[in-house]
């Protein structure tokens, strides 16, 4: 008892000062930031002090233009998230499944993954509108990637040996599929979603910087184009690395509680 | 349920190989190649094997004899080229339900608890939760691990997974076990407390055994036949049933009869210099027998 409370104790010290050295860190960055302001003598809407985006990230979200923002970008990137990862799930465990299919189609994925999605936006919001649905689409195909690649790798590297003991309880291919395949290969499947979800930030924000009426990205393009808000900018930028920090931590917090109980 | 427990220690004594009864596994004349037309490596041969109700049997010989390759044959999992392969008196098309396996890894789902594991059969066969989670709990206390149903594969030791692959292999009662160098990952020690509670599961249920190993003295132990397996292709080439008696305790593995008959059994695997001896890879057991690779080198 006594041991391991002396562990608790050892273990919440050190956590303590890791934390310390993050903040140290920080602390330093910001202070790298505002020495450079103060000695190049910059004015405001060319590179503002962190003070003063703070200032402006804390007014923008009291006022509700943030939340407002925040909000729409966020339904895209879920949405789009949700298409794009079960598209991949699906056509990845399609691709995984038969060789043959894999190379009739692979050169397609790949050469859609390396079509610039930059160049891709202005012609889907054209297509589908400044609205909601050209950026799910956006975001729905820079997802569909990670996940799919993941998905074959995790699908293709299950252990045949756990394989052929379904085989010999007499599984269906449907119970092998569900019981075995995808638990075995549920890390790997994870792990392209968390890139994913990263991506999928991105890929709303060029959605909207290419046509929008709301959203984060459009934020940025008022903020830098019409009304020369620099600190309204950065406060932008720093909802939107929120943002994706939030989700990959959540993801990987869906990781932990899925498969982190393995050996 | 009712195979379970209705074994007493005489039944265990006897197993019954009369020729009027139906026989748990017959395998005749089986014929399994791999490879392209071109080149085909023939696995097994002109196979017979006959395993009486209650029987234990030991499959022994160097690598790529075919032994696991039979083994998987007996059970489904492999269709043979040619010949028949009877479980219980009924063909064996595919995977089939009389045929439990244990392979030489334990093979649980990393994912899954113990209990869960042990379950995973009756899950794939259609049984409610509940239902499925008392037998397993059942089939846990068999084999000894009812207190390690809620850890997961990697909480457990080499041993204890060994038993719980065990337990899943006994959750469909199967007619025949099908063991595939079960022990082999598991220390010296270990391995031989092990054979012996084999033999007393054995005893509590009514099942046949099949068993592939590289060790002679644990073949002896357990089996009441021990069959000489050679390769290029895949034969069964002799069969020396074992002299003990049973039920058989942890002593008789240091029975002197059974030296003589794994002097047979080496005598059978051509260990004496002839080409394709590879005694390297059969355990050696200095307590019964000098090593094979003493004498003159040639």
């Amino acid at each position: 008892m006594s041991v391991s409370s002396a562990m608790d104790r050892r273990a919440a010290s050190r956590r303590l000062r890791a934390l310390g050295a993050i903040l140290l860190g920080l602390a330093g960055f910001l202070l790298t930031w505002q020495l450079i302001v103060w000695v190049g003598g910059y004015p405001e809407f060319i590179l503002p002090g962190p003070l003063a985006v703070l200032e402006r990230f804390g007014s923008a979200w009291l006022d509700g233009t943030l939340v407002e923002h925040t909000v729409t970008t966020l339904l895209e990137v879920l949405l789009g998230f949700a298409v794009g990862a079960t598209a991949g799930v699906l056509i990845g465990g399609t691709l995984a499944r038969s060789e043959r299919i894999s190379l009739v189609f692979s050169p397609y994925l790949v050469a859609a993954q390396s079509t610039p999605i930059l160049a891709l936006a202005p012609l889907l919001a054209l297509w589908f509108g400044t609205g909601l649905v050209s950026k799910v689409i956006i975001c729905a195909l820079i997802v569909f990637f990670p996940v799919a690649v993941s998905t074959t790798v995790g699908l293709r590297g299950v252990d045949r040996r756990l394989v052929e003991l379904g085989r010999s309880l007499r599984a269906t291919r449907r119970q092998l599929f569900r019981v075995i395949e995808v638990p075995a290969a549920l890390p790997s499947i994870l792990g392209g979603m968390r890139v994913g979800v990263t991506l999928a930030v991105v890929g709303a924000v060029i959605g909207e910087w290419a046509g929008a009426e709301a959203g984060l990205g459009w934020l940025l393009n008022l903020a830098r184009g019409s009304s020369f808000d620099t600190p309204l900018l950065f406060a932008t930028l720093l909802t939107i690395a929120l943002l994706g920090v939030v989700l990959y931590g959540l993801m990987t917090w869906l990781e932990h509680r899925l498969v982190g109980a393995r050996a | 349920m009712t195979t379970l427990a209705t074994g007493t220690a005489d039944e265990a004594a006897r197993p019954t190989t009369g020729a009027g009864s139906v026989p748990a596994l017959r395998i005749e004349r089986v014929r399994v190649a791999f490879g392209p037309r071109t080149d085909r490596l023939v696995a097994l041969d002109g196979v017979d094997l006959t395993v009486g109700h209650r029987e234990v049997v030991a499959l022994i010989g160097p690598n790529g004899c075919g032994k696991s390759t039979l083994l998987r044959v007996a059970g489904g999992l492999l269709a043979p080229e040619a010949g028949t392969v009877e479980l219980g008196g009924r063909p064996v098309h595919g995977p089939d339900a009389a045929a439990g396996f244990v392979f030489q890894e334990p093979r649980l789902l990393p994912w899954r608890d113990t209990l869960d594991n042990v379950a995973l059969p009756l899950e794939l066969a259609g049984l409610g939760r509940a239902e499925r989670r008392a037998r397993a709990t059942e089939l846990l206390s068999l084999v000894g691990l009812e207190r390690a149903g809620a850890l997961r594969p990697h909480e457990l030791s080499g041993g204890m997974r060994q038993r719980a692959a065990i337990a899943r292999a006994l959750a469909l009662e199967p007619e025949v076990l099908l063991l595939d160098e079960p022990f082999s990952a598991l220390d010296a020690l270990t391995r031989e407390r092990f054979n012996v509670e084999l033999l007393k599961l054995w005893a509590r249920t009514a099942t046949t055994i099949v068993l592939v190993t590289h060790s002679i003295r644990e073949a002896l132990f357990l089996a009441d036949r021990v069959l000489v397996m050679s390769p290029h292709p895949g034969r069964v080439i002799a069969e020396v049933a074992s002299p003990l008696s049973r039920p058989r305790l942890a002593r008789d593995l240091e029975d002197p009869a059974i030296a003589g008959a794994a002097i047979e059994i080496r005598h059978h695997l051509g260990w004496s210099g002839e080409e394709g001896d590879r005694p390297s890879e059969l355990t050696t057991d200095e307590a019964v027998v000098a090593h094979p690779r003493e004498g003159p080198t040639p």
